[in-house]
């Protein structure tokens, strides 16, 4: 709190100078020095693994730098736990901060700070103090709720509420786009920069720079990794859609524990030779839709057809046979088994092909093993007796996409293919989607980033709350048109009266 | 820095290996420190009589096949993505309906494991329908099982059996005499030919493929259109039935010294160890039961300074230590 009367706008706020950290795995980074001024909100860009989430974590207390060091308010510092970083004033939001069931939003709001022993006649001060400075900085977050009934959203506001309660002045935000829509980005900015007024700083963590260029006074670029440049558009050939290959009436996903559902009556279909995204919240139960379209889904209604077949209610064996392909974006959960080599991993999707009898017919599946690793240009790295976990994540996504693609399926069902992947696997990855599409193929792309679907679609439906908000052509809609929709504003505003007239432009 | 299979497997034996002498030497540390003018006996009677002497190795290779057995259920389990420690329970049935057979009705021995079998089967699939019907955990669905099982067949034998010893002798297993004294149990081939069957299914059958992958990742496996459901009951079946089995061979081979609460207890957490050390690999569980079973018989034949638990406390030392190779390093 000695930071705060000591509020002087223009001084160093933290100053980290020549940090390097390395793992065994050669990922890390190495002598990186960033000044942090009172009063500004700065942006860290930099792509996969180059260190953006080692660097909060560092400032989080969560792991220790082998050599350089940090200095905040001109006094160099040891963050060696969470309770160190709290202590000098620094405050961490990000995409996995957990919460405890069971705890109100209040209490969650109060973890780790040095009021004295939570007490009631406490919580219903820090009640008021919250609902105020909701009110003063213009957060839209109701603080009665319970952490549960929270979406991910508003998860991230209760974060930067909690920074802001417990008076930090080093607020450090990894990755917060990649949950925001671009007007929630907006409404953050306008936080920081009333917080940064009163003498805080700012660091905000993100892929893209088209983001922090939008919200921060000024941007270092982390080096050695390249940013996802999203205003660069790839080259895709023009192909006419052809005939449908997957159909959707009214097709319904309920989910017995959240009010909205993953898909709320929703009818739309999917074209030979066309990329066709949905595009939602995070939260959004992606792989409750995705389950649902392959078969392993539960509370299922309405009518799917794949090439005029009904599928609605078909088990996932016989989607496979009919053609269906499905790319998980969590290789540990739906695509991979663990114990399993890559060669029996490779076979997953269709060992029935490769038996006699009962027994499998260990040659061809080898063979055809070989073929798909060969396809996914990994043959130096990898070899087919090794396990998953031997294999980078990256290295693992472009197996299952070599996979998928493998049996020529006539519908790819993919999940977030490019948001986790670094520049280079993610121009992998376009590449192989639009051959695909080039092929006359379809596929349906599943994600919760504009910047993913602009570069991959080549229609766009927006969803909020299991609902089509509206249909986009990328070639003449900007990203932030897909945020307000995704959010759900445009309907508050059409039904709610209050329009806001200018957005759309 | 990549690992190739065969130093994987090597250095899971070696792994194995060190545990096992590890709990050996803490074993044999215990022993010093109660009695150290004994100790010397003692050990030799633990770690050797079940190999060297005729007596030794004749009971050994009676416990054998149960402990293989059971490590084979418990494994088949594991590799399903169940902890089966209801396996003493589904022993104990077996051995109920075997001991039944034989001496009620006097049927031919393997009539007698055939029912043994499939009744320890049908006690499995209790945990499987509490399982699936209203998520009960197989853990603990399992070891109140096992107390049932218990009390159940003491109160149906003491009811039932006592007195009627006379049908016995007819249904007692065949073995082929090796040595004067020594013979090999029809079990013992049959418990190896299991573990040789499960040992080729589970690498070389498209089934042993399907119940890996549900086993080990449910979800994945029911999207690549495997029957996850069907193949976890099949699984859960089978392993009911090694257990079982084993149960009744426990009363056909005349193991009657000890009591079935024991022998039933110590089976289910020596089996366990026995499979958790050997990584659930159904050939390595069989040198590896042959040392439990020397090591069980040497337990029993201990000079009286040594309490007779030595064995299973060999055991249990051995399975915390198995249990630290399956954990997850951080």
């Amino acid at each position: 709190m000695e930071g705060k009367g000591a509020g002087k706008i223009g001084g160093l706020a933290l100053e980290m100078r020549h940090i390097s950290k390395r793992f065994s795995d050669s990922t890390g980074i190495a002598d990186f020095s960033l000044c942090l001024e009172k009063g500004k909100i700065h942006g860290l860009a930099g792509g996969r693994q180059a260190g953006k989430t080692l660097l909060a974590r560092m400032l989080g207390g969560l792991c220790l730098p082998d050599s350089g060091s940090i200095l905040i308010d001109g006094e160099k510092v040891n963050l060696r736990n969470p309770r160190d970083a709290a202590a000098w004033g620094i405050g961490n939001a990000g995409e996995e901060s957990p919460y405890i069931i069971g705890l109100s939003l209040i209490e969650h709001l109060l973890l780790g700070a040095e009021f004295a022993p939570c007490g009631r006649m406490n919580q219903r001060t820090a009640r008021k103090l919250a609902e105020e400075l909701c009110e003063q900085y213009g957060i839209p977050l109701d603080v009665s709720l319970r952490a549960e009934e929270l979406s991910r959203a508003d998860w991230l506001w209760a974060e930067i509420l909690r920074m802001l309660l417990q008076e930090k002045d080093i607020l450090v935000l990894d990755a917060p786009d990649e949950i925001f829509t671009p007007q929630e980005m907006d409404g953050l900015a306008a936080v920081l920069r009333k917080a940064c007024r009163e003498g805080s700083a700012a660091l905000i963590l993100s892929r893209s720079m088209e983001t922090l260029n939008a919200c921060c006074d000024e941007v270092t670029v982390l080096p050695d990794a390249s940013p996802v440049d999203s205003t660069q558009t790839p080259v895709k050939k023009e192909i006419a859609p052809g005939g449908i290959v997957l159909e959707a009436r009214r097709f319904t996903v309920r989910d017995m524990e959240s009010e909205a559902d993953p898909a709320a009556g929703i009818s739309f279909e999917v074209r030979a030779g066309e990329i066709l995204c949905l595009l939602g919240r995070p939260d959004h139960g992606w792989d409750q839709v995705g389950a649902a379209l392959m078969g392993t889904g539960s509370n299922v209604s309405g009518l799917v057809r794949l090439l005029g077949k009904e599928i609605t209610h078909a088990s996932a064996r016989k989607r496979l046979a009919m053609g269906m392909a499905y790319l998980p974006k969590d290789w540990t959960r739906l695509g991979m088994i663990e114990g399993f080599t890559l060669e029996e991993n490779l076979a997953l999707e269709r060992y029935r092909e490769f038996r006699e009898g009962g027994w499998i017919h260990r040659r061809l599946r080898r063979n055809e093993a070989r073929k798909m690793l060969a396809e996914s240009g990994l043959t130096d790295t990898a070899a087919l007796k090794d396990f998953p976990g031997d294999l980078e994540d990256e290295e693992l996504f472009r197996l299952l996409l070599a996979r998928a693609l493998d049996r020529k399926p006539v519908l790819l069902i993919a999940e977030e293919p490019i948001r986790r992947a670094s520049a280079e696997t993610a121009a992998f990855i376009r590449e192989t989607l639009f051959a695909h599409r080039a092929n006359h193929r379809a596929a349906l792309v599943l994600t919760s980033q504009p910047e993913e679907a602009m570069e991959l679609a080549d229609r766009i439906l927006v969803l909020h709350d299991g609902e089509i908000m509206g249909e986009f052509d990328p070639a003449y809609t900007m990203t932030r048109e897909l945020g307000w929709y995704m959010s759900g504003q445009w309907r508050q505003q059409r039904y709610g009266g209050s329009a806001i007239e200018g957005e759309d432009a | 820095m990549k690992k190739r299979a065969g130093q994987r497997s090597g250095r899971r034996i070696l792994r194995s290996l060190t545990v096992f002498a590890a709990s050996a030497a803490l074993c044999a540390a215990l022993f010093l420190i109660v009695n150290p003018r004994e100790s010397g006996d003692g050990l030799q009677a633990l770690f050797l009589s079940g190999f060297s002497t005729q007596a030794g190795l004749r009971k050994t290779l009676l416990f054998w096949p149960l402990l293989l057995l059971s490590a084979l259920s418990f494994g088949t389990a594991w590799k399903a993505g169940f902890v089966n420690l209801g396996l003493p329970g589904q022993f104990i049935v077996g051995a109920a309906l075997a001991l039944a057979g034989a001496l009620l009705f006097a049927l031919p021995w393997w009539v007698c494991l055939l029912a043994a079998a499939v009744t320890g089967a049908a006690w499995s699939l209790l945990s499987g329908i509490l399982k699936t019907r209203f998520r009960v955990s197989e853990v603990l669905s399992g070891v109140m099982l096992n107390f049932l099982a218990l009390y159940l067949a003491q109160w149906l034998w003491e009811d039932a059996l006592s007195g009627r010893g006379e049908g016995g002798a007819s249904s007692a297993m065949p073995g082929l005499l090796i040595s004067e004294g020594v013979s090999v149990p029809a079990g013992l081939f049959l418990a190896l030919g299991l573990c040789a069957a499960a040992w080729a299914a589970e690498r070389f059958s498209v089934f042993g493929y399907e119940v890996k992958a549900g086993g080990s990742n449910p979800e994945a496996a029911a999207r690549a259109g495997m029957p996850v459901q069907r193949n976890a009951t099949i699984t859960l079946a089978l392993t009911g039935a090694f257990a079982g089995l084993a149960g009744g061979m426990c009363v056909l081979s005349g193991l009657t010294e000890t009591t079935l609460a024991v022998v039933s207890g110590r089976m289910g957490f020596t089996g366990m160890a026995v499979s958790l050390l050997c990584f659930g690999h159904p050939l390595g569980m069989i040198p590896a039961a042959f040392l439990a079973a020397g090591l069980w018989t040497g337990g029993e034949a201990l000079p009286s300074a040594f309490p007779g638990e030595a064995a299973d406390l060999l055991a249990a030392l051995t399975l915390l230590g198995a249990s630290v190779l399956h954990g997850k390093r951080k």
